[in-house]
């Protein structure tokens, strides 16, 4: 039974996937064929020769740097404070950082679009980045958050009884213990800056092209060949993001479990 | 917590608090003045409730209400209960490891997913002329795409609701599944020696010492589902439409005198889903027999 059930959710998300990849090979999907037929390279030949495709790699990759970093250096000092210190309203503020993911986010981009409006047009990128944090920060905040509290406070007083100015403290002692968790903060902003299409288009003003904007008119029209080229490029951008991640965080001391937390 | 002044810890969360004080509170403001009709760059500038009027008064409101808040309790119900399924048999299932180590990677890949392609999926899956009606085909159990359900953009938001679900068990399942191998095994151990079964022991063990992440992440898929607005955009019917594609309609209007209405039903939904979120976290908490938060 427990086999079965592991089965079904595998297949159910993997199998899609195989599907995708043939469609983008082959081009014959008539109706009551299961697989399609008559391979053809146009599909990955469009997309690999238009100049648009790099600029939406590289808008991507841009955005989602941008994001990572940006997110994983306020979660790193927020979760901090949140560790460490004892100061009035604490246990709200623990809550609070939440509170961007349970604002209906139709509404709350219309707002941070509004918000924007007034410092004008030429903001749309930096605006599409502090979206994207936005909905980022409350993820990376708490992964530092739970690595920091993995770190026992004595070994910080250690490094300070030894000597120890507070960035050094940081670096020798703190960092190599949080990188894993540094790592995790950042892949999932990156990844979440990559998937998000409406707050990118909303707040970007269409000035801002990345690959999910790319995607949404062959998905609108239903174009099977060209959505699968990319939706194949981009989890393999993901994948590898994620991969990399993984990496550093095995190297590091603690454990890689804590995926979200 | 001995070098504790308030002061350094406001100080390190000055970036938050500034990016969550300006896009978030600065947003929220600017929402609710425009839509008391107060909005300088149109030379608006007395504050009336009349567009509060005109969308209580709008048609299909309330359907269009209730329709999403069957779409997102619907979505994250399904998630919760599928994902801490999962998150059970990835935890005890021991012998064969490969299928423990696919079924992983199979649930990061749905993470790793993003919903524009979760709808991309369910069209090839669910379309009428989609992969399910074509196996239907032949085995010969359906005629033709004609006589296969309309399971996207179709009234019940079969396609929708699928989305999510698929987005939202491999999220639920590994928080769960982290959250429920971090605990230690003795308490489980020390059941099994008093015969309880293995159900009695998720219901009362691990559910209960999990409850808070349950929740948390139920309430995000339970927000997600209420705000997306490209996934019932893209395989929604037109009427009931869910708020979000309605708000994202009434936004883009070419008409300006619709802004102020766009703003009201953000606040609505905004005043909805805060209130419905709490309810249901709160639900759902008792309901899991957690500690309080």
């Amino acid at each position: 039974m427990k086999k079965l059930i592991l089965l079904t959710a595998a297949a159910v998300l993997l199998l899609p996937l195989l599907l995708i990849l043939l469609l983008s090979l082959f081009a014959q999907y008539r109706y009551p064929a299961v697989l399609p037929t008559h391979f053809v390279s146009i599909f990955w030949r469009n997309i690999l020769g238009s100049p648009r495709f790099y600029h939406a790699l590289s808008a991507t990759l841009l955005l989602g740097v941008c994001s990572g970093a940006g997110t994983t250096a306020t979660a790193l000092l927020a979760a901090r404070a949140l560790s460490r210190y004892a100061f009035a309203g604490r246990k709200m503020a623990s809550y609070l950082v939440s509170l961007p993911l349970f604002i209906p986010s139709a509404a709350l981009f219309i707002g941070v679009h509004v918000m924007m409006l007034r410092f004008g047009h030429s903001s749309s990128f930096i605006g599409v980045v502090l979206a994207h944090m936005l909905i980022s920060v409350p993820y990376g905040t708490g992964i530092l958050l739970h690595y920091y509290n993995g770190i026992p406070r004595e070994m910080e007083d250690a490094a300070s009884t030894l000597g120890c100015g507070a960035l050094r403290r940081f670096r020798r002692v703190l960092l190599p213990l949080l990188m894993p968790g540094i790592a995790l903060s950042f892949s999932i902003s990156f990844l979440i800056s990559a998937s998000e299409y409406f707050s990118t288009f909303l707040i970007g003003g269409g000035r801002v092209q990345t690959l999910t904007f790319l995607l949404y008119p062959y998905i609108h029209n239903f174009d099977r060949g060209h959505a699968a080229v990319l939706a194949i490029i981009f989890l393999i951008l993901n994948g590898l993001i994620f991969l990399l991640a993984e990496c550093i965080a095995k190297r590091g001391a603690r454990s890689t479990r804590y995926l979200f937390e | 917590m001995t070098r504790d002044t308030g002061r350094t810890a406001y100080l390190l969360l000055s970036p938050l608090i500034l990016l969550y004080g300006l896009l978030l509170g600065g947003g929220l403001m600017v929402i609710v003045l425009e839509s008391l009709d107060y909005i300088p760059i149109l030379e608006r500038h007395d504050v009336t409730l009349s567009s509060y009027q005109a969308l209580l008064q709008s048609r299909g409101l309330w359907r269009d209400a209730f329709y999403s808040v069957y779409l997102a309790a619907g979505a994250s119900i399904l998630s919760t209960v599928l994902g801490i399924l999962i998150a059970d048999c990835l935890l005890t299932i021991k012998r064969p490891r490969i299928l423990q180590a696919v079924a992983l990677k199979a649930l990061q890949a749905g993470v790793i997913l993003p919903y524009l392609y979760a709808v991309f999926l369910t069209m090839l899956l669910l379309g009428q002329s989609g992969l399910l009606s074509r196996i239907l085909w032949q085995f010969g159990l359906i005629e033709g795409p004609a006589a296969f359900p309309e399971l996207i953009l179709d009234r019940n938001g079969i396609g929708i609701l699928f989305v999510y679900v698929l987005k939202g068990t491999p999220f639920m399942a590994l928080l769960v599944y982290n959250g429920m191998a971090s605990i230690s095994s003795t308490y489980a151990d020390a059941a099994k020696t008093l015969h309880a079964s293995h159900f009695f022991i998720l219901k009362k063990l691990y559910i209960p010492l999990c409850a808070r992440t349950i929740v948390w992440a139920s309430c995000i898929l339970f927000a997600y589902a209420l705000g997306s607005i490209e996934v019932p955009y893209l395989l929604g019917s037109i009427a009931p439409a869910s708020l979000s594609a309605r708000l994202y309609s009434l936004f883009i209007h070419p008409d300006l005198n619709r802004i102020s209405q766009a703003m009201a039903l953000s606040v609505f939904l905004i005043l909805l889903g805060g209130s419905l979120v709490t309810v249901y976290g709160l639900l759902l908490k008792k309901f899991l027999g957690g500690r309080p938060l």
